[in-house]
């Protein structure tokens, strides 16, 4: 019996184990450059304060304007197994801490990349929404009033 | 027409609050994006076509619920909320709501109207 043969055979299981290790790869070179990208920007709009008490004012004399950041993002193959894996013991599901805590930051910067445009250096009153898309995915909505 | 998601409006008073207004829409994917966000499940990473999908919902529902803002006569629109639901697998809502107000620009120390129980 030869390779081919064997590897048809099993296609299921070459191909589960072809997107795991795919899933894997892109997965975590994607979360790296994130990752990098993220501070990066951060950096960049680090002027731009954000709030969220009720009765803050900044101290400044403008109209408002209603700023939105949101970002939609799937997690990859590779971490949901893993997830569903670790699942099993009850701990944090760290791969998904992960993920939330990257989607809100780019919802944040998003949306401060809004109040830049607007010549804002405030955003106060900011909320924080998280839903699920289906598959998997998640998507962050950050809004706020700039001024 | 102005609008906030705070209590107040910076530098304006509210003179006169008319009603509760909203607007929603609801919305599904296209077959062809579905299927390539499928594909994006794999290795992870933004769900761009989704992310213009609910950008788009939600302009939308802004719109319908300026409009009906401006049908009573508002000058704003003050804390707007949002909100996002499945309704179905594959479709979702997007709410959006606040309180239609009258304002004028006051010149007054910021933060005037700035009164939470009126």
């Amino acid at each position: 019996m030869d390779i081919v043969d064997l590897i048809l055979r099993n296609l299921q299981i070459v191909i589960a184990v072809l997107l795991f290790v795919v899933g894997w790869y892109f997965g975590t070179m994607n979360e790296r450059r994130h990752l990098a990208r993220l501070a990066d920007e951060e950096r960049l709009f680090a002027h731009i304060s954000i709030s969220n008490e009720r009765f803050y004012v900044p101290a400044i004399q403008s109209d408002g304007a209603l700023v939105l950041g949101s970002v939609s993002i799937a997690q990859d193959g590779f971490k949901l197994i893993f997830a569903g894996f670790l699942s099993l013991f009850g701990k944090n599901l760290t791969v998904y801490e992960s993920l939330l805590e990257r989607a809100r930051r780019e919802a944040v910067l998003r949306m401060k990349r809004q109040a830049n445009e607007l010549g804002c250096i405030h955003i106060y009153g900011v909320r924080i929404e998280t839903s699920t898309v289906d598959g998997g995915g998640v998507e962050v909505l950050v809004y706020g009033t700039a001024v | 027409m102005q609008l906030s998601n705070l209590e107040h409006l910076p530098n304006h008073t509210i003179t006169e609050r008319l009603d509760v207004v909203y607007g929603s829409t609801v919305r599904t994917k296209h077959v062809g994006k579905d299927f390539l966000a499928g594909l994006k499940n794999i290795v992870g990473g933004e769900l761009v076509a989704y992310t213009e999908l609910l950008e788009e919902a939600r302009q939308e529902a802004l719109g319908r619920m300026v409009a009906k803002a401006q049908a009573l006569g508002a000058d704003a629109v003050v804390g707007i909320r949002f909100s996002t639901s499945n309704v179905t697998t594959g479709a979702s809502e997007i709410f959006v709501y606040g309180t239609a107000v009258k304002a004028v620009k006051s010149h007054a120390s910021f933060g005037q109207s700035l009164t939470p129980f009126e």
